[in-house]
């Protein structure tokens, strides 16, 4: 088949592809407005990764040191494995069995299979190498800008291989298997699978710094992708022609084995019998069991933590890190959710709790984790991300009500609409708490106290608006 | 039991249903036939208050509230299930949701009368059509609601757990329940309903027992020809035999 086809049928697949991501997120939307809608809401994505992503290129090429570079380099892999691990799902899935029913070669269909992911991001994975190359051809040197050039295609060739292989492993041994050392193993996985949330912050936050440190090691230019910085030395250049065709042949046997299909084995129960508990609890249970089994959605849950550690000094800049993830996972927690639970004799109250509790979890979980390195570092314990826990939960209830009003259960990934009618409210509500406890404290205020008390306030006034509105009608 | 008044239904500019009326009767199956994209999906999901309405729906004279969605079981057309779970997490999900008290007994025998107790640790996203499909009549019988609520159950089951279920609707009207049915094959219908509402192009053309609706269709054979009078498809058939 021509390349041409095949590049058709990959734009059936992935206008497939987006229109059930919208349209299992959408709740009032005619079909017809969400096919219509797919290419622009694309688009939108599409550039803003990219405006996102091209940033860094250019402030590297402004002082192109080889630390700079590496970093730069390191970044670009753990942001195109972040992104490309919230499509990922739908090409292990069954989105693609069309295609064995079709008189296709296992070739072709690997290929259509690379053509439909690489239509996802392809303005990014296009426009940052030639960012780059304009960016260092302008600001550096040619030589720099050619070997930088490499240096991304490297790293977006690994990007793509390494999620397609950890993909494939995690849907057919860990993700559907249950109890025991499994289910250990299963979120073992999940923690490394997040590594690049934490790979994203380690190239921002930590390695320049970890770099300037051991910068004396030689051993530094000879792995990836520090040995791209050093453009200049002749082991560091063969080293990286060496990891860029590594990258390549890698690329190659990853695309066989896309054509793989996924088995699941039945697992036959010891006993039939459930467990029931509170319906609250309920929710925050198939939560739980949603999350740990979805890679996309792990990775929102360990964002506050990544966020806190990126800047662990002062407290409550820390603080406002998780918040702002946090702010994230209160409206991702509602994607979860699929219209079955609007068949079932659930009211507002009990699913607002349910993912308010949710919400608080995770962000409880990351303020204590915060507080553990707090003090192992010596920073001593600080309080003020406990006394945001009200204005965390007025934000699960003021998400709750926007989503049962105007039917948003959408993700960041999928438009402004919800980024918008959420991000900024929720901003406003995370961060009022910590705001006013910061200009009170100039007038003697407890910063910790304060902060409580507008929590437990906005909380107030949230939670009665809605009473107030119910009993309105 | 159940009685829907003037629903109407609408995406966008497009009118699925239109000022649709019938009531469904305690000990009886009401089946809702039509063509595809005829708007018996569109119906039972404004009944369930899935999709918004203009209109009327009422059970046991009261709105249709959170807290009348569990006299309802539900079987969607489409799988509705929570696929990443194993049939065993998804009932317990709906089991604490719906408060049912010792649930385990009338699982473990519905699990069995449906084979598949083989499944219960398995992901749902995994399972055959047939057994998601499965999953989905157990969820909607586990806490023994009134009214049923089946769009197009059928699809997708073997000969066995097909003849089980029409039997578990012929006890559940027997017992006093009602079951509210949508399908568009006729011999099931034809089989199962009590009285039949035929529903072609968002509108009920005709409602009644299958006597009643030959007499409106001035037909003397079986349900799919009374159907095919009623929905004006006679003529465009004979149309389409002519041409080919």
């Amino acid at each position: 088949m021509e390349f041409s086809e095949l590049r058709e049928i990959s734009g059936v697949l992935y206008r497939e592809i987006i229109f059930k991501s919208l349209s299992e997120t959408a709740v009032r939307r005619d079909p017809e407005k969400i096919l219509k809608s797919v290419n622009s809401q694309m688009w939108v994505n599409k550039v803003l990764i990219t405006l996102f992503t091209s940033a860094i290129p250019i402030f590297t090429a402004l002082n192109p040191s080889p630390l700079g570079c590496s970093v730069f380099l390191l970044y670009i892999l753990f942001v195109f494995v972040f992104f490309f691990l919230q499509i990922v799902t739908a090409f292990v899935s069954q989105s693609f069995d069309l295609l064995y029913t079709l008189p296709l070669s296992e070739e072709e269909i690997s290929r259509i299979k690379i053509l439909t992911f690489l239509r996802i991001f392809d303005l990014p994975l296009a426009a940052i190498p030639v960012v780059t190359l304009i960016a260092f051809g302008i600001f550096s040197s040619p030589l720099l800008a050619f070997w930088m050039f490499l240096g991304v295609l490297t790293s977006e060739l690994l990007a793509v291989s390494s999620v397609f292989r950890l993909a494939r492993f995690f849907y057919s041994k860990i993700a559907f298997s249950t109890g025991g050392w499994k289910a250990l193993l299963r979120v073992v996985y999940m923690i490394a699978w997040s590594a690049s949330v934490f790979g994203v912050y380690l190239a921002m936050g930590y390695l320049p710094e970890l770099l300037n440190v051991h910068a004396d090691i030689s051993a530094w230019k000879f792995l990836y992708p520090f040995c791209f910085g050093y453009a200049r030395d002749p082991a560091a250049i063969a080293f990286s022609l060496g990891y860029f065709a590594a990258s390549v042949i890698l690329m190659k046997r990853t695309l066989p084995e896309l054509n793989e299909r996924i088995a699941v084995t039945a697992a036959e129960a010891r006993k039939i019998s459930v467990k029931t508990t509170h319906p609250v609890l309920s929710f925050v249970k198939k939560d739980l069991k949603i999350v740990s089994r979805s890679p996309g959605y792990l990775v929102l849950v360990i964002l506050p933590v990544a966020e806190g550690m990126l800047f662990m000094n002062p407290a409550f800049v820390s603080v406002s890190m998780v918040l702002l993830a946090t702010v994230i996972v209160a409206f991702t927690a509602y994607s979860i959710e699929n219209e079955y639970t609007k068949t079932l004799p659930v009211n507002f109250w009990t699913i607002t709790a349910g993912k308010t509790l949710f919400i608080l979890a995770i962000y409880v979980l990351a303020v204590l984790f915060l507080c553990a390195v707090r003090i192992l570092k010596g920073m001593g314990f600080s309080a003020i991300g406990l006394a945001q826990i009200p204005s965390v939960m007025a934000m699960g209830v003021f998400v709750s009500i926007v989503q049962k009003k105007v039917g948003l259960n959408r993700d960041l990934y999928t438009g402004l609409t919800p980024l918008l009618i959420l991000f900024i409210p929720c901003s406003i509500i995370a961060y009022t708490p910590i705001v006013a406890g910061m200009i009170l404290r100039m007038m003697g205020f407890s910063f910790v106290l304060t902060s409580l008390a507008f929590g437990v306030l906005e909380l107030a006034i949230v939670v009665g608006a809605k009473v107030v509105a119910d009993r309105l009608g | 039991m159940l009685k829907v008044s003037d629903l109407t239904v609408r995406y966008g500019d497009k009118v699925a249903v239109s000022s649709v009326s019938f009531e469904v009767r305690e000990g009886e199956v009401f089946g809702l036939l039509g063509p595809n994209g005829a708007g018996k999906s569109s119906t039972i999901k404004a009944i369930i208050g899935l999709v918004p309405f203009e209109g009327d729906v009422k059970l046991f004279n009261r709105e249709i509230d959170v807290r009348a969605k569990n006299s309802i079981g539900y079987v969607p057309e489409e799988f509705m299930l929570l696929e990443s779970l194993t049939p065993r997490e998804f009932f317990e999900f709906i089991a604490s949701v719906r408060r049912i008290e010792n649930v385990n007994d009338r699982l473990e025998k519905l699990v069995k009368a449906f084979g598949i107790a083989n499944y219960f640790e398995t992901p749902i996203a995994a399972l055959s059509m047939g057994t998601k499909q499965k999953v989905s009549i157990i969820a909607a019988l586990m806490h023994s609601p009134p009214l049923l609520i089946l769009d197009e159950p059928l699809n997708g089951l073997d000969a066995k757990s097909s003849r089980i279920l029409k039997e578990i609707m012929a006890k559940h009207v027997e017992n006093g329940g009602a079951v509210l049915f949508s399908t568009h094959i006729m011999e099931i219908a034809e089989k199962l309903c009590s009285r039949i509402a035929v529903i072609s192009r968002g509108r009920i053309v005709a409602e009644g027992t299958i006597e009643e609706l030959r007499k409106i269709a001035l037909a003397d054979g079986g349900l799919e020809e009374i159907f095919l009078k009623l929905t004006g498809q006679m003529e465009e058939i004979d149309e389409i035999l002519r041409v080919l």
